[in-house]
């Protein structure tokens, strides 16, 4: 045990230098074998905290002063509130897409999706009432948007499920996704033409099937999974 | 939060010790149970279970993440022949902790050796039933009509080099009680009175090295937590202490440790009388009843309170020095028990506090820092030095 010169305090063996005036400890028969310290251990690293609530007020107060802002400026120059409610609708999914999940955190992402699903397709709705000229935005949009909805759906699904390998998960995502460019296809081409045959979406979705069911197959094959796990580092 | 660390004779054995955490949270069932929101106040819910037992860690008394704690308001933490335990202070005191974690050592040494200890002040038995008295609010049973307000002057505080929040830098001294106990007869007062002198002298050192007008114009003071139990007679683990703020007036010309010393007695003697204790927590509990208050929702409150507590919470003293005294633990328990260690957490106003605790003939200092300077821990270990009391530390570094 050595004395720190200073302060005439004992210092323990494992102190090169004194925790109290940091001279540093000149002993040639310091035990250098007894070097563990009484605080040694593992470092708990709780992260950075963020500041949840005031992240969320923060996004929020973001999104509302330019809603007021068009609000007041709506009022002014059209007598009324018209189109300001194109911003107010836009400002509400961007918090239930951003806000939500960070404010209700750890629910299920069902919950979360099911959220975001109903407010966009509200808004369509909503932009289809204030705004009759514009034909596209039921046959259309909508479609799209609840195809997309179906989709996101079972790829959570997919990718919650902890029976199947990351190499099989990605195949079956492929399959899934593949039936997005078909259900845009035949919304488009049956609001120009009436027709329910899809033109384009073959050659998106065609090799996506493929690429996805050789995957769910080679996924089943374990010297073929081990050959695409290793090229693919995973 | 704050810590309590055993130091045992041999190696913990985790899977004795989870199965005498579970014995020990059946026997107190105040140390089980979860922070809740309420509509207008955070409540206590009884929860099933025991937290994990972690490996102890290099930078103690982290904030609690209460998800990852299986949402008790308490951690424990065991490395080789030490079992730490941390607590979050809504929960319990220093006595209440030191309770549950000495009848959890007591029922760790029962489990592995066949010990049978006696309950003592700091052992209850876990084959005993827990009382209604044990886990009771002691403010509320107390409090009574009387009040006095909490107006003070600020205090003199020091600051530094900030350290990463996820860091605490602990310096402690260990020293024999029998030389501080002579030191503190030499000066006519009590181990307790004494060390807070010790300490306040070390604050009103620093003060005077910082050169300047403006650093004299506040008094030096710390703080000082008080356990309620001695005044007002009930067996509760859950929180009951109050503190007091001693303190010198630093402008008006140079203090000797002996006028610290007197200072600190004659406030701590004016202070520490039943009534000025009752009527300091009454005003608390006042505030508590108070219907118009009660009605307020609670995330308004959180949201005053919090501002109040960055504005004036920590005005009024520099320091903190919380002393458990000496501990007594059965004859059976004493050789497996080799040293006890108490710590103070992370305070975001004060840069350093300190804990104190006795036992088996040896007194553990420790301080707990947030700014990379040592000075005061300096100051006041060399002013024991300087007296003559042999001290030995250990510390995790410089920051």
């Amino acid at each position: 045990m050595s004395y720190c010169v200073h302060c005439g305090v004992k210092l323990a063996d494992y102190e090169t230098r004194c925790p109290l005036c940091d001279t540093e400890v000149l002993d040639l028969n310091r035990n250098e074998a007894n070097t563990e310290g009484y605080y040694q251990g593992r470092m708990d690293i709780n992260g950075k905290k963020i500041n949840k609530r005031f992240l969320v007020m923060l996004i929020s107060l973001a999104l509302l002063i330019p809603s007021a802002a068009v609000a007041v400026i709506d009022l002014v120059f059209s007598s009324g509130l018209t189109w300001a409610f194109y911003v107010f609708g836009a400002a509400l999914i961007i918090w239930t897409f951003i806000v939500l999940p960070i404010y209700v955190e750890g629910k299920s992402p069902y919950i979360y999706l099911t959220a975001d699903l109903c407010v966009s397709s509200l808004y369509i709705l909503a932009l289809s009432w204030l705004n009759t000229s514009v034909k596209w935005l039921m046959p259309v949009a909508m479609p799209i948007i609840l195809s997309a909805g179906v989709c996101a759906f079972l790829i959570i699904f997919i990718v919650q499920d902890k029976r199947i390998g990351k190499i099989e998960k990605g195949g079956w995502i492929m399959i899934v996704t593949s039936f997005l460019p078909w259900a845009i296809d035949i919304a488009v081409t049956h609001y120009l033409t009436y027709s329910f045959i899809p033109e384009w979406a073959w050659y998106v979705s065609i090799p996506l099937l493929i690429l996805g069911g050789v995957l769910v197959v080679a996924s089943r094959n374990i010297s073929m999974s081990e050959w695409i796990r290793r090229n693919l580092f995973f | 939060m704050f810590r309590i660390s055993v130091t045992l004779s041999d190696d913990v054995d985790l899977r004795i010790l989870e199965e005498a955490q579970i014995h020990t949270l059946k026997r107190f069932p105040s140390f089980a149970s979860r922070l809740r929101k309420g509509l207008f106040w955070h409540f206590f819910e009884h929860i099933d279970g025991a937290p994990p037992i972690l490996e102890d860690i290099y930078n103690p008394t982290q904030p609690l993440r209460f998800r990852r704690n299986r949402y008790f308001m308490y951690r424990l933490l065991y490395r080789k022949n030490r079992i730490s335990a941390e607590f979050f202070h809504a929960l319990t005191d220093g006595t209440g902790a030191m309770t549950f974690l000495l009848s959890l050592v007591a029922e760790y040494l029962h489990l592995k050796n066949g010990l049978h200890v006696m309950p003592s002040k700091y052992v209850f038995r876990c084959s005993d039933s827990p009382q209604a008295e044990e886990y009771e609010d002691a403010f509320l049973r107390y409090a009574g009509s009387n009040v006095t307000g909490l107006s003070e002057r600020p205090s003199y505080r020091y600051t530094g080099t900030a350290v990463p929040l996820n860091k605490l830098l602990i310096i402690s001294g260990e020293m024999p009680t029998e030389a501080l106990h002579d030191k503190a007869k030499e000066y006519r007062t009590s181990i307790g009175v004494f060390l807070a002198a010790v300490l306040l002298y070390s604050v009103y050192k620093k003060q005077k090295s910082e050169m300047s007008k403006r650093a004299l114009r506040h008094d030096a003071k710390i703080s000082l937590p008080i356990n309620l139990r001695r005044f007002f007679p009930t067996k509760t683990v859950r929180n009951f202490s109050s503190y007091i703020n001693p303190g010198i007036k630093s402008r008006l010309g140079d203090y000797s440790f002996e006028e610290v010393l007197a200072q600190v007695e004659h406030f701590m003697g004016m202070n520490i009388t039943e009534k000025e204790l009752n009527a300091r927590f009454s005003g608390n509990v006042k505030i508590e009843k108070n219907l118009l208050l009660r009605i307020v929702p609670l995330f308004l409150k959180d949201q005053i309170l919090k501002i109040g507590h960055d504005l004036l919470g920590n005005r009024y003293s520099a320091s903190t020095i919380s002393n458990l005294g000496k501990v007594e633990v059965d004859e059976a328990m004493r050789p497996f028990i080799t040293r006890i260690d108490f710590m103070l957490g992370r305070s975001y106003g004060k840069r350093s506090s300190c804990g104190c605790v006795s036992y088996n003939g040896n007194t553990v200092i420790t301080f707990s820092r947030t700014i990379v300077e040592a000075d005061i821990e300096r100051n006041f270990f060399r002013q024991l030095v300087e007296m003559g009391i042999p001290v030995a530390i250990e510390s995790n570094g410089r920051g």
